[in-house]
């Protein structure tokens, strides 16, 4: 069974993960733009770092058979200065032609701070301009709820905004609903303490179903395993799930979502009406 | 406010019995980690006092999730260690 890891940082990653990620039958990757573990000091750095994930890794990807795509944004973590967040979206539109550049992300919130709202908002018009996809990250711990609940009624709001071409990450069990229920995609992270677990990502799936549902390992700077995702599968296989509800999770679903985008390759196995119909 | 239960459209395969008989040394091993560290901060100086810390306050309350029988627990224990909506 193909995998697609829909959101991982591998800028972070050593050469080993892409061995194990091929190993593990993943055929593509995304990379969103995020916090590099520090603040940057000038937009240049960020130009930079844009340039080194739509450049440089898919190269590196390619040794290992993997495909990979990133998406462009100044994450949330680095929004709360207004000036230096707007030097960076005044040069984004230049890298959103790149030919692996699946859109805006990972946009979002952080503390829930007024200029990050701000920022969020902005990014959400230079998708909206230029028909890219946007992904989301939505804030952590205590934070979350609050955070995702802002996004949330901003963008049902909008008037604009195709919730189809709108993901939320990182969601848990007191997310999931409002996001769904909207008609958004819904991406779960793995990730120890903080995030998810494979068992807990499975339990959603269970209760929320399959369609618009994605799952990422995340795999980044801190501690986090790419091989995480490949835990989820296996705790599908032990719950006794069909193989081909997990081929829609894993691989069919990133399909859909991402192969939004023209500049996507992978293709899914199965039209979604067919793959959803549990 | 947390969401409200919606009903499973993934339906498990394993009847209950089976999910915990796979599951319950996993869930035996999460809570004795739990009571393991609250005695390890007990012991260390200052121990009885760092028990009035709000952040042990919502553990405790957490395991009053455990014990009332609702379901959405995992949703109902994110709940309460988010910020308030308002």
């Amino acid at each position: 069974m193909k995998v697609i890891e829909p959101h991982i940082h591998m800028i972070a990653r050593t050469t080993q993960d892409y061995e194990r990620m091929v190993r593990m039958h993943t055929v593509a990757c995304c990379e969103p733009a995020f916090w590099a573990g520090y603040d940057r000091t000038s937009s240049q750095a960020f130009f930079d770092y844009f340039t080194h994930i739509s450049e440089f890794e898919p190269t590196r990807a390619a040794q290992y058979q993997i495909e990979h795509y990133c998406w462009i944004c100044i994450n949330p973590k680095e929004a709360d200065d207004l000036v230096l967040a707007r030097e960076v979206i005044s040069f984004i539109p230049e890298f959103l032609h790149k030919p692996t550049v699946l859109g805006i992300g990972e946009i979002g919130l952080n503390l829930n701070t007024v200029n990050e709202m701000t920022i969020f908002q902005e990014q959400v018009e230079l998708a909206l301009k230029y028909e890219q996809l946007i992904w989301i990250h939505t804030p952590h711990l205590k934070d979350k709820l609050k955070g995702t609940r802002m996004m949330l009624d901003y963008l049902k709001g909008h008037g604009k905004v195709n919730p189809e071409k709108v993901c939320f990450d990182h969601c848990e069990e007191h997310t999931l609903k409002m996001i769904v229920d909207a008609g958004f995609w819904a991406a779960m992270t793995i990730y120890p303490v903080t995030k998810n677990s494979p068992p807990r990502v499975v339990d959603a799936l269970e209760t929320y179903g399959i369609d618009h549902m994605l799952v990422d390992a995340s795999g980044d700077w801190g501690p986090s395993d790419p091989g995480t995702l490949h835990d989820a599968i296996f705790e599908m296989k032990k719950r006794g799930h069909k193989e081909e509800h997990m081929e829609t999770v894993f691989y069919n679903n990133p399909c859909y979502f991402l192969g939004q985008c023209k500049k996507f390759r992978p293709s899914p196995s199965l039209p979604k009406e067919k793959a959803w119909a549990v | 406010m947390a969401n409200t239960p919606t009903k499973p459209v993934l339906a498990s395969p394993r009847t209950a019995e089976k999910l915990l008989d796979i599951y319950f040394l996993d869930m035996r091993s999460a809570l004795l980690e739990t009571a393991a560290t609250l005695d390890r901060i007990e012991r260390a100086e200052n121990g009885s006092d760092i028990f009035r810390d709000p952040r042990i306050g919502k553990l405790v309350e957490a395991c009053e999730i455990l014990k009332d029988g609702k379901k959405n627990r995992a949703e109902q224990f994110l709940v309460l260690f988010s910020d308030p909506l308002e």
